[in-house]
């Protein structure tokens, strides 16, 4: 039988005794030996660069360990206790879920009103609008980082220059030096950065609502806004569950943005739980890595992380199954 | 049975095939089987012949922090060989972020070389002497190789020493990390009328306030460094080394009065206050606290900055950006009240070169360790990696750069040797870690930037921060104790040491 070619099933009944689980096992692997051939470098890799890391980060999260040599000081749930009652961490903690909650909260709704304009088919160059909006998203965070952090300095930055040309301004505004001003602006520019991402999210929901309803609606004298929140909102409520989800889970990582515009600072203001890990990890105040220390951080976010997530996923399903009993 | 095992020995081509490949793509650098095998041409071939039986071979493991390091030493085992034929130099090198584990590795293997480098300073050094990698060379060096070096390079506060044995050879000058000179712009300084830099805290504080009052955004006083605490540290060490004598540390997280044995952030705060009184009234260019090291450059270079405390291989950075700019390098100001006190360093020598305790080569490996101690040798590394080394004569007749001679000045005016916390009782090497680590969060370096940049009283925290960080000593200094290492507050006390002269003990 040629690779590929479909297999009728075998009864029980058909006189041949039955295969163990194991031996039915073998059998199957026998028979897609390819799939698992092509599948195994990726398996490889994964084991060894995503698996074993996460696996190893919770054996090092009980050592005091400077990653030199093996871990040895074995110190059971001690990095956790430290991590646990330092309020930078809380800090970089509160920090990062500020980062995904703007972005749900602020980005996400204007996403959907950019996308409901740009879906009008007779907008004139609304591809191009499209584009301009969709660039940042494929640009390299580092290099925006960098660029804003030179278009935002005080002393000679080109934002500053303008305003204070213009008269707006009489001394120039410190939007990354501020310990209250670093974390909006930080935040303004990741929004500004990724509001692409949401847009087309929205804009795959609002083609799937057909058009005959808002022929309806408008026959029955609905006005635009009205459309936007009786027919619009409804429809692209299940979507929006999941476009919240993956807003929320990809802005909690704005590690690239925050090391390349303010490394944290000023003093911690802007500190994220992946510099906080990172400079215990590769550049520890101290002097010698604390890697245990860092997976442990690591840790206590990804379980949180995971809290969040498992939430959402409830409420979406409650949100689901509520809808299904209105219907 | 038989699918088993065919299961498996696909599985394991499959592994070894990765495993090929990815060692065709490596770097074959690394490691210890590096010491073992090495690589065709990484070692210095160029000796004359001598017979297989009198020829020793010396495999010498290095840094490669930079590019031409590798180049440099295997043309220095060279000249080495043409003079002793019957030793064999194999240099094996290592990029630095790899090279403490590869030497970890290659010594658990047996396979240690014999000639290493010590890199990561003094918790490095206690490392290689504790795992018994070094061999001591109090045996090996005489009144005659000692006295190539300057006064305390081997004496037994030197660095070169753990528990009183000679662990390495030394190279460079070690206060050229440790200066902290005052960087200004001359033509500035001049325009705004003054001729000379700032001596004094009040001359400094007038200066940079005159300067920015008048500068009218397009010129500042002054600037610190402040994205990380660590570059912050910079201005406080600088502008406290004439503080209160006897207090160690002003850079770092383990700020201790060494006359007492206690925690002191206290005595920094006059500095810390200087600073906070400049950024509270706009005399600091703005944005500082985001800046690091390049963005002061920038800054400086573009002549928008008079003055900065910095570190000394700014110097040459500074000129990449703008080699014609007037720039003056002088000792930071003092106290107005005078000078109590000199930027701590607590040696003038660190081991670089040590020897291996599993060495079968020890008699030639001596002889690679006295060619690294050799003026010819630190000659010629200081005209290779630009970098002061311990002998004065090594330099001499070599052009020194304008800035360097600036720079050597100023290590000399403000650099003294001090005690270091471990002087006294080296058992404290094995729970230093464990102190720093312990130290309250956020660390003092933090709580000074925190209380510039958000104009909060620095008396306040740091005397806060004494009370919890002693508190931290304490438990630290119990913890070891019942671990059954012999340490108490009593050794980190020097009560004899006079702060304004050398601490030496030969």
């Amino acid at each position: 039988m040629g690779y590929g070619t479909p297999q009728q099933s075998i009864p029980a009944s058909a006189g041949k005794a039955p295969l163990s689980k194991r031996a039915e096992l073998f059998k199957q692997i026998k028979k897609h030996r390819y799939h698992y051939l092509f599948v195994l470098p990726m398996l490889v890799f994964f084991a060894a660069f995503t698996l074993w890391p996460m696996i190893a980060s919770w054996y090092y999260s009980f050592f005091n360990w400077d990653g030199i040599g093996w871990p040895t000081d074995f110190i059971g749930l001690g990095n956790f206790r430290e991590v646990a009652s330092d309020p930078g961490f809380w800090s970089a903690f509160m920090n990062t879920f500020l980062f995904a909650l703007t972005h749900v909260l602020i980005q996400m709704p204007l996403a959907l009103i950019v996308a409901v304009i740009l879906n009008n088919q007779f907008l004139a160059g609304r591809n191009v609008y499209r584009l301009l909006l969709f660039v940042p998203v494929i640009s390299t965070t580092a290099v925006i980082g960098v660029i804003f952090s030179i278009l935002l300095n005080p002393l000679g930055g080109a934002i500053n220059e303008m305003l204070l040309g213009t008269g707006l301004i009489n001394e120039p505004i410190n939007f990354l030096g501020s310990t209250t001003l670093a974390l909006p602006t930080l935040l303004a520019v990741s929004v500004w950065k990724s509001f692409g991402t949401p847009m087309i999210y929205w804009l795959a929901g609002l083609q799937t609502i057909p058009g005959e309803l808002y022929e309806a609606a408008k026959i029955d004298g609905a006005s635009k806004v009205q459309s936007f929140f009786r027919i619009t909102v409804p429809m692209l409520a299940p979507i929006g569950l999941v476009i919240t989800l993956l807003t929320f889970i990809n802005n909690l990582d704005p590690f690239d943005l925050v090391r390349t515009m303010t490394e944290g600072g000023p003093v911690k203001a802007t500190d994220v739980v992946q510099t906080y890990i990172f400079r215990y990890a590769f550049e520890p105040e101290s002097g010698s890595s604390r890697y245990g220390f860092a997976s442990a951080a690591g840790i206590l976010f990804s379980l949180a992380v995971l809290v969040v997530v498992i939430i959402q996923a409830l409420t979406g399903k409650v949100a689901r199954r509520s809808g299904t009993k209105g219907a | 049975m038989t699918r088993k095992r065919s299961l498996i020995g696909s599985l394991t081509a499959v592994f070894a095939l990765t495993g090929i490949l990815a060692g065709c793509g490596g770097n074959n650098n690394a490691g210890s089987g590096g010491a073992a095998t090495p690589p065709s041409g990484s070692a210095a071939t160029t000796a004359p012949a001598a017979t297989a039986a009198e020829v020793q071979k010396v495999n010498f493991s290095i840094v490669s922090a930079r590019p031409g390091d590798e180049a440099f030493y295997k043309e220095q085992m060279d000249i080495f060989m043409k003079a002793n034929p019957e030793v064999k130099v194999t240099v094996i090198a290592n990029p630095t972020e790899q090279y403490n584990n590869a030497l970890q590795l290659s010594f658990a293997a047996n396979e240690g070389p014999d000639i290493f480098f010590i890199e990561g300073g003094q918790p490095q050094a206690r490392t290689v002497y504790d795992n018994k990698w070094v061999e001591p060379l109090d045996s090996y060096i005489d009144d005659a190789f000692v006295a190539r070096f300057p006064e305390g390079a081997f004496s037994r506060t030197s660095q070169t020493r753990v528990n009183g044995e000679v662990i390495g050879i030394p190279v460079r000058d070690p206060r050229f990390d440790k200066v902290r000179p005052l960087y200004y712009n001359k033509t500035i300084l001049e325009q705004y009328g003054y001729s000379e830099p700032p001596k004094t805290h009040s001359e400094f504080v007038a200066a940079a306030t005159k300067i920015t009052k008048e500068g009218k955004g397009q010129v500042y006083g002054f600037a610190m460094m402040g994205k990380a605490p660590a570059v912050f540290g910079l201005s406080v060490s600088g502008l406290g080394s004439g503080l209160e004598g006897g207090v160690i540390g002003y850079e770092g997280n383990t700020i201790i009065n060494l006359k007492t044995g206690q925690f002191s952030a206290k005595s920094a705060t006059p500095v810390v206050e200087i600073l906070r009184q400049l950024n509270a009234q706009k005399i600091v260019a703005p944005g500082w606290e985001n800046w690091d090291t390049a963005q002061m450059h920038q800054q400086f270079a573009a002549g928008r900055v008079a003055m900065f405390i910095g570190a000394a291989w700014q110097a040459e950075e500074i000129r990449k950006l703008n080699d014609g700019m007037d720039m003056g390098i002088a000792a930071a100001p003092v106290p107005d009240a005078g000078r109590s006190g000199y930027r701590d360093t607590p040696t003038i020598a660190e081991p670089r070169y040590a020897m291996s305790a599993q060495s079968k080569s020890k008699e030639g490996a001596w002889k690679v360790l006295d060619f690294l101690g050799s003026v010819e040798f630190e000659r010629a590394n200081y005209e290779y990696a630009k970098e002061l080394v311990l002998m004065p004569a090594a330099m001499e007749g070599i052009a020194m750069s304008a800035d360097m001679e600036q720079i050597v000045k100023v290590m000399d005016e403000t650099i003294r040797m001090a005690p270091a916390v471990n002087t006294n009782n080296q058992n404290y090497d094995q729970f230093s870690k464990s102190i720093s680590d312990a130290m309250p969060k956020p660390k003092i370096q933090e709580v000074f930037l925190k209380a510039v940049v958000s104009n909060e009283d620095p008396v306040a925290l740091a005397e806060d921060y004494d009370a919890k960080a002693n508190k931290v000593i304490d438990e630290q200094i119990k913890i070891a104790n019942n671990g059954g290492i012999d340490f108490s507050r009593e050794d980190l006390k020097y009560p004899d040491w006079n702060p304004m002269e050398n601490y030496i003990i030969e």
